[in-house]
């Protein structure tokens, strides 16, 4: 039995109960109220007819005749009992079995006195309502010659209301047995497509990416064949799968789309991970410096970049040297994030690192690679970079900063110093601007550290910036004296900072100590 | 073919030749006077009437053999109304109509008989008379319907008036009834209180039960209502069934008044009711019985009605001889007296001057019979018998009865 048709059948029951409650006792009522005023009346007129009948027999004291008399009357449906009284309210006939009950004898103890009461006006036929009979006390010729009373039978009116009340309930039951059967059909012809209907969505729902269209021709003749609100909902689901077929399609060619670009990065990333030199390498890289690096992506492409490799010192006219001599450092920062970021990073790292070997100069190789990557500059993305050659034999490095924070220098002592630079005009926004070198000594031991905005714009939980402040706290607190120890302290130092919270940017970091 | 036509005139003939007889029986033949009978053969009270009609039947049939009254056979034709007045209306108006009878001759019951009094009355032209009903009820034998009617047994009154005296005489004087709820036992009731008001008594306490009471009912109610109010006898105006019912429930409740019964309650049937009954309780319930009869002992061999009966009765029927077979053969005997003083066929219109002329006619008992304006009753000689080893015999002497330790 369906849900829908449990609620309707309790509900139509209970308004069934309540209706058929309500008739049969307002029919009851009705009923025994039209039949106590009828037995009243019959009872009025049956006593008046014997009570005029009785008076030739009452006078010649005839108890014979006014017996077989009453006994007629007796047949009559609903006449429990008849008797009659003479004038002393002496009962001289009767039809009680086996005697005259007391209550009928105290109704007639007060006839004895009527004639008495002449001043009161003529004696008329009464009725007294006892719990099993309507009494109905007539007198003979004005109660002079005696009284008939008859006892009408309440229990043929309780038969009778309970009789007609049985038969409504039965009517109703039967009412209600077939109110039952046509809401059932009913229910069950509506119910059933609807069900239908319920049991398709779930397949709909479990369906397989492709099969769903399939599925539409299961509820097709209910689209096709009815005009209500069935059919149209029907169509409606049709119509909602067609639609959900071709988004899940669509949802599907553009998930292997994202999936194949999201491979692509991947790949992308490999690429551009193999253009930074390896940081596990860079400590092999020449005996006269100790070099660590550091690099945290945020994305998976990112726009940080940092190069680390050793040149053959510049010849002067005339003059050879042993190659090596010469360590050339640069770090960077594109702008933006993802593939063009990466791309623009691939770029900018190939052109210093070929064009690196033909200047001495860091302002010249930022022109150079600036006036390349100006040209045709459609995107407007830029890169900000600071890179430098050191003399590993004078230790003295010569740097330039195209708009990239300033390098720090940890002294041995672990003095935290900014390397003063003029800050230069990011690359690839002019290719018309000039930079122009620093020059500074590094004494033995001193960590010279270069980094990207990741790490001075790490963010906290509370979206505080780990700030340049906290970065040279953190150099000066580094009770370290190898790059990778002082590299390894900044980086748990801002991890903790952060505590956690995503980060914006790449985090980048190169140390390099003159041993 | 001629033969196969004649075959089939005589067999024409055959059946017009049996069918018109069977015609005749349904209206008065030539040769049959047809008297009319309703009465109980059914029901609680079907023995009274099956026994009055086998003492009439046995005297008529024995008439008839003897070559009827101037050659015309005597009917009785016996319809059965169960001792119901609805009935007994129908029968009376077929028995008049269709039947054709002479008369009406031992009706059964007082409520039947008063109810088709009024019948009588409105026959009253046609002359249609009720020859000795089996009642002993008033309307018949007084006014304004006692003109209609002929008894031979005496009346309750009668019957009650010697039941009353003789228990007053002997020192019973608390009295109570136990009646039947119709008109035959407000007649006895009013017998009763009659003749307690002759010795300026009343009625001590009353209980009824309704006709058609059988044995197996309980009566039980009633004899507590009358036991409640001590009385030393008990007069019964019931019907035999009723009446053994209501002896056998105060016998059984350990209750030992004298319970006096009227003719109407078959003591015969009564007392064998009881001695049946007797044999399974183990009690005995005959004693302390008194019944009052209308007509002398049916084994009083002194009596010439009783010879002849035992000889004609005895010879002519399996019935045993009775109280209420003795008086229906009476009732025949004298039936048959009075056509033989009409005429021819008997017509309705003699009745009145043969009854008239009827004086001091011997029916064979020592009362004799007379009739006459004024007097619709034959008899009026009251007997009485008591249970003596389980048969009836009669009464000898009142004091006799057990005084009830009870009322003493």
């Amino acid at each position: 039995m369906s849900r829908l048709f449990s609620k309707t059948l309790l509900v139509v029951g209970a308004l069934f109960a309540a209706i058929s409650l309500v008739m049969s006792l307002v029919s009851g009522w009705n009923i025994h109220r039209g039949m106590s005023q009828e037995f009243r009346d019959m009872g009025h007129a049956v006593a008046g007819i014997l009570a005029d009948a009785s008076v030739g027999p009452i006078l010649d004291h005839n108890p014979v005749l006014l017996q077989s008399m009453i006994d007629q009357y007796l047949g009559i449906e609903g006449i429990a009992h008849i008797l009659v009284a003479d004038r002393d309210g002496t009962v001289i006939a009767h039809t009680f079995v086996p005697s005259v009950p007391p209550h009928i004898r105290e109704l007639l103890s007060g006839t004895a006195d009527a004639r008495h009461d002449l001043a009161s006006g003529p004696a008329s036929t009464r009725a007294i309502d006892t719990a099993s009979t309507i009494e109905v006390l007539a007198p003979v010729l004005g109660g002079m010659a005696g009284h008939v009373l008859i006892g009408m039978d309440r229990a043929i009116i309780r038969d009778q209301v309970l009789s007609v009340i049985a038969q409504q309930q039965g009517l109703m039951l039967l009412l209600f047995l077939c109110a039952i059967g046509v809401c059932w059909y009913l229910i069950r012809l509506i119910s059933r497509p609807l069900n239908d209907l319920g049991a398709h969505a779930r397949k709909v729902a479990a369906a397989e990416v492709g099969s769903i269209g399939k599925l539409s021709a299961e509820i097709e003749h209910l689209a096709g064949s009815s005009h209500d609100e069935i059919g149209e909902l029907a169509r409606s689901f049709m119509h909602m799968e067609a639609e959900l077929d071709q988004s899940v399609r669509q949802l599907a060619v553009s998930i292997a789309e994202q999936e194949r670009i999201r491979t692509e990065l991947e790949v992308a990333r490999e690429i551009q991970m193999r253009i930074l030199p390896d940081p596990t390498h860079l400590g092999s890289l020449h005996p006269a410096v100790r070099i660590a690096a550091r690099i945290e992506t945020a994305e998976e492409v990112g726009g940080d970049f940092f190069d680390c490799f050793t040149l053959a010192a510049p010849l002067r006219e005339g003059q050879t040297g042993a190659p090596g001599r010469r360590l050339f450092l640069a770090i960077g920062d594109v702008s933006g994030k993802g593939v063009p970021a990466a791309l623009l990073m691939s770029m900018t790292c190939t052109l210093l690192r070929t064009r690196a070997a033909r200047h001495t100069s860091a302002a010249g190789l930022l022109e150079e690679v600036n006036l390349t990557l100006s040209r045709d500059n459609e995107t407007c993305m830029f890169v900000t970079v600071w890179c430098g050659f050191l003399d590993l034999t004078t230790r003295e490095l010569t740097y330039a900063s195209a708009g990239h924070n300033a390098a720090l220098v940890r002294a041995a002592s672990s003095e935290v110093r900014e390397l003063q630079a003029p800050r230069g005009i990011v690359l690839g926004a002019d290719a018309n601007v000039r930079y122009r070198d620093a020059h500074v000594r590094l004494d033995p031991g001193d960590v010279l550290y270069l980094y990207t905005d990741g790490v001075t714009e790490a963010t906290s939980v509370a979206t505080e910036l780990y700030s340049e402040g906290r970065l040279m706290g953190a150099l000066r607190d580094s009770r370290c004296d190898s790059p990778e120890a002082v590299t390894r302290f900044v980086a748990d130092t801002v991890r903790r900072f952060a505590a956690g919270a995503p980060q914006a940017d790449d985090i980048t970091m190169l140390a390099v100590q003159c041993v | 073919m001629r033969r196969r036509a004649a075959l089939a005139c005589l067999l024409l003939l055959l059946i017009r030749g049996t069918g018109t007889p069977a015609a005749a029986a349904d209206s008065p033949g030539q040769d049959v006077i047809v008297l009319g009978m309703s009465g109980a053969l059914s029901g609680a009270s079907a023995g009274l009437g099956r026994e009055l009609r086998s003492g009439m039947v046995a005297y008529f049939d024995h008439v008839n053999r003897d070559g009827g009254i101037r050659g015309y056979r005597i009917e009785l034709k016996v319809y059965d109304d169960g001792y119901n007045p609805g009935p007994a209306i129908h029968n009376t108006l077929q028995l008049i109509e269709r039947d054709g009878a002479l008369a009406l001759l031992g009706y059964v019951g007082t409520p039947t008989v008063t109810r088709v009094l009024p019948l009588l009355k409105m026959y009253e032209r046609e002359e249609v008379l009720l020859f000795f009903p089996f009642s002993g009820a008033e309307p018949q034998r007084s006014e304004p319907y006692g003109r209609y009617a002929y008894n031979l047994r005496p009346s309750y009154r009668e019957e009650t008036r010697g039941l009353v005296d003789n228990l007053v005489a002997t020192g019973r004087q608390r009295i109570a009834i136990l009646y039947q709820a119709d008109a035959y036992g407000r007649s006895g009731w009013q017998g009763v209180r009659t003749a307690l008001e002759a010795h300026r008594l009343d009625v001590l306490a009353e209980a009824t039960y309704g006709r058609g009471g059988d044995f197996e009912d309980s009566y039980a109610a009633q004899v507590d209502i009358l036991r409640a109010a001590k009385p030393n006898a008990i007069i019964s105006i019931a019907s035999y069934a009723a009446a053994a019912g209501f002896i056998r429930d105060a016998r059984d409740a350990g209750w030992d008044v004298p319970i006096a019964n009227v003719s109407f309650a078959n003591s015969q049937q009564l007392l064998e009711l009881l001695n049946a009954h007797a044999q399974i309780s183990g009690r005995r319930y005959g004693f302390n019985l008194v019944n009052s009869e209308v007509v002398p002992h049916f084994r009083d061999e002194s009596l010439p009605a009783v010879r002849e009966y035992l000889e004609i009765f005895g010879a002519s029927t399996a019935h045993r001889p009775g109280y209420v077979s003795f008086e229906g053969f009476l009732n025949a005997k004298l039936m048959v007296e009075i056509l033989r003083r009409m005429e021819g066929r008997a017509e309705r219109r003699e009745f009145r001057d043969v009854l008239d002329g009827m004086t001091d006619f011997d029916v064979g008992l020592e009362e004799r019979v007379s009739f006459g304006p004024g007097r619709n009753q034959g008899l009026h000689t009251i007997y009485f018998n008591q249970v003596e080893d389980g048969r009836l015999v009669p009464l000898q002497d009142w004091s006799a009865l057990r005084i009830d330790v009870e009322t003493l």
